[in-house]
């Protein structure tokens, strides 16, 4: 990923991903990796699009806010990513919508997140390997 | 045999009586029974072969490595609609839910009477669909297996006094991992790439992975070959050409690459139908938070459906869909969404697909080959079909004991059973919708009686091009409202008994499969 998008990445990363309960915080290492993979085999438009996203989201945020988002405090800055969710314009929320989209499934898809919400893969894919259904 | 991509650079050329390009549901099925019927069948897919070991239950790098374009297909215009589409042997059946619907009775009198396909008679079909299902174990899904989430909607749904049932499916012995579209990871689907194409392979056909045919060759007005390029699996990038001389030219590559294919090689659009009349079934998903846990993703994602309003064009099918691709689908960012992923254990999960009325959609050749611009335009009527969708499956919830529901309509994201009411008087318009998926492309090369409204006869071969059959879902005429696959599959097995028709005066005169390719090195 382009080093700046990388950076304005990471700077979202803790506000999309909240630790919950037992969920813990994101590990902006995987999830910037991941996003390199995923838009390396993706659409070609999809990169350029993704970047744009990310950089509207930050240029959103001093339109609207007045300061950036390194400038906030956790709490402000997260009012301000929720809000763009309910945002009444379709194209405001796609923003939002369209950056969080890799970022969940590069945290959600990890195999040490999906046991804690019941999903225990690598007991599947055991038991999956050991029965093969033939014809 | 299925034969990796060839990366060295050299040109490739192969002899056959037939070439398929395309690998699911109607590629493979046209390869099985040409195959088994004593024809050298060459199949050019241009994704990869991946088998169950390959399928482990990691979403986001299965988008990466068996869908098209990591699964970023989508449809212009308002809303954007993503449409999932397989790459990879077995085409989408490899990483579909396996349901085996048969077409309506209603449809298929409206292909009679609007599209001239009397020839199609509903016995005939019967027939072939009866022997597909016994081919790929399709029975209902078992209700020791479909999960705690199928089970308490369709129970509910009962309660409420709707039609429903357990759907059928092409699984033999189904364990619900729950995994259905990322591949299913003890082969237990019979998807194309586990039934229709090691059959054929069986049976003597070559299968050419990671190959993209790019040209139709024309001789004559009849096909008689293809030509395309390998592609190197990790980047994407072009590598030795293939040619492969057929007596026969099967396309199979679906709705939007197929169309595709024919816009960029100027071929079989004199009656302007290629690229035209594209529908799709768009779905919309409710979840409902319960209070007991399901036990999600375990179980059949798509295991029980509600047909109770299937007359209006929506059909409830369920299911669920793991972790990571249920974060990704909440319309929810921040504190908001991470309490809603704490949920999910507890997040009953639906969706509907509605067959669409006043939606326009059209399939245009894009600046480059294998990337088709898909655009869908959703209309007044269907929109309203998609919220009446959305209610339905909220007030299913409700009624199974939702403390809230969560839908993807701004202004109705999360509901309590009074919003029900005020959601079913409001107006929603397309941008109103946060995200929309879409499955089932068809209709781009429709098939007809009359070529002046139609791009394939009720055989399958084109109009205008000898030889040049298509048996994918493109060739459906209208949208089926249901899951295609089993129909497509029917057709695909009805249009191989029309080439092995065409092709049996010359059996004899057929080129060998070992005989010497057109061009460049000998095939094996």
């Amino acid at each position: 990923m382009n080093v700046a998008v990388d950076r304005w990445v990471r700077a979202l990363i803790p506000l999309y991903i909240r630790p919950e309960g037992e969920l813990p915080p994101a590990d902006p290492g995987q999830v910037t990796a991941f996003l390199d993979e995923y838009l390396a085999c993706g659409l070609p438009e999809f990169r350029p699009i993704f970047y744009a996203a990310v950089i509207i989201l930050h240029g959103l945020c001093l339109m609207m806010r007045g300061r950036s988002l390194k400038r906030m405090g956790e709490g402000e800055a997260l009012d301000f990513l929720e809000s763009l969710y309910s945002s009444r314009l379709a194209l405001i929320r796609a923003v939002p919508l369209l950056v969080g989209m890799p970022i969940y499934m590069a945290h959600y898809g990890r195999d040490d997140i999906q046991p804690l919400l019941g999903f225990p893969v690598e007991e599947l894919r055991k038991e999956a390997e050991q029965r093969e259904v033939k014809r | 045999m299925i034969i990796p991509p060839r990366l060295d650079g050299l040109p490739m050329g192969r002899c056959c009586d037939v070439v398929v390009v395309g690998s699911g549901a109607g590629g493979g099925a046209v390869a099985r029974a040409l195959a088994e019927a004593g024809w050298t069948v060459i199949v050019l897919e241009e994704g990869g072969h991946f088998t169950r070991r390959d399928f482990d239950f990691r979403p986001a790098r299965a988008f990466m490595r068996f869908y098209r374009e990591a699964g970023q297909t989508v449809t212009l215009g308002v809303p954007v609609i993503l449409l999932p589409q397989g790459r990879t042997v077995g085409g989408s059946t490899t990483i579909n839910s396996g349901t085996c619907l048969r077409i309506h009775r209603h449809i298929l009198k409206r292909w009679h009477l609007e599209f001239g396909l009397y020839d199609l008679s509903e016995t005939e079909l019967n027939l072939l669909y009866a022997a597909l299902e016994e081919y790929l174990f399709v029975k209902r899904a078992d209700p020791e297996v479909v999960g705690r989430n199928a089970q308490l909607f369709l129970e509910t749904a009962w309660r409420l006094g709707y039609s429903g049932g357990y759907l059928p499916r092409n699984a033999k012995d189904c364990e619900g991992y729950g995994v259905c579209v990322f591949g299913c990871p003890s082969g237990a689907k019979q998807s194309a790439d586990v039934s229709f194409i090691p059959d054929a392979v069986a049976a003597g056909a070559d299968v050419y992975t990671w190959c993209r045919v790019d040209r139709l060759v024309v001789r004559g007005g009849r096909a008689v070959g293809v030509k395309g390029y390998f592609i190197e699996p990790e980047t994407g990038k072009r590598r030795g050409s293939m040619e492969v001389e057929a007596g026969a030219v099967v396309l199979a590559g679906g709705a939007l690459q197929t169309p595709d294919l024919l816009l960029h090689n100027r071929l079989c659009n004199g009656s302007g139908q290629v690229g035209r009349n594209f529908s799709l079934h768009p779905c919309v998903g409710v979840t409902g938070l319960l209070e007991e846990e399901l036990g999600n993703p375990k179980g059949i994602p798509q295991a029980t459906y509600v047909d109770e309003f299937a007359p209006d064009g929506i059909m409830l099918e369920g299911g669920t869909v793991p972790p990571g691709v249920f974060a990704f689908s909440l319309p929810w960012g921040g504190r908001r969404h991470a309490r809603a992923m704490l949920d999910y254990p507890r997040t009953g999960i639906f969706g509907a697909m509605i067959s669409e009325h006043d939606s326009r959609g059209r399939v245009k050749a894009g600046p480059h080959p294998s990337r088709p611009l898909a655009f869908y335009r959703m209309g007044e009527g269907d929109v309203e079909r998609l919220k009446r969708a959305a209610v339905l499956l909220a007030e299913i919830w409700f009624k199974a004991g939702a403390k809230r529901v969560e839908t993807v309509f701004h202004g109705f994201k999360e509901m309590t059973p009074r919003d029900l009411v005020r959601l079913t008087h409001t107006r929603i318009r397309p941008t109103d919708i946060y995200g929309l998926s879409a499955y089932h492309p068809m209709g781009t090369c429709r098939m007809g009686a009359d070529p002046e409204w139609s791009v394939v006869k009720p055989t399958g071969e084109t109009w205008e091009v000898e030889n040049l059959f298509i048996a994918d879902a493109s060739i459906l005429p209208t949208s089926l409202g249901v899951n295609p696959q089993l129909t497509i599959m029917a057709l695909a097995t009805r249009i191989a008994g029309f080439i092995d028709e065409r092709l049996s005066p010359v059996r004899g005169n057929s080129v060998p499969l070992n005989a010497p390719a057109p061009s460049g090195d000998a095939a094996r």
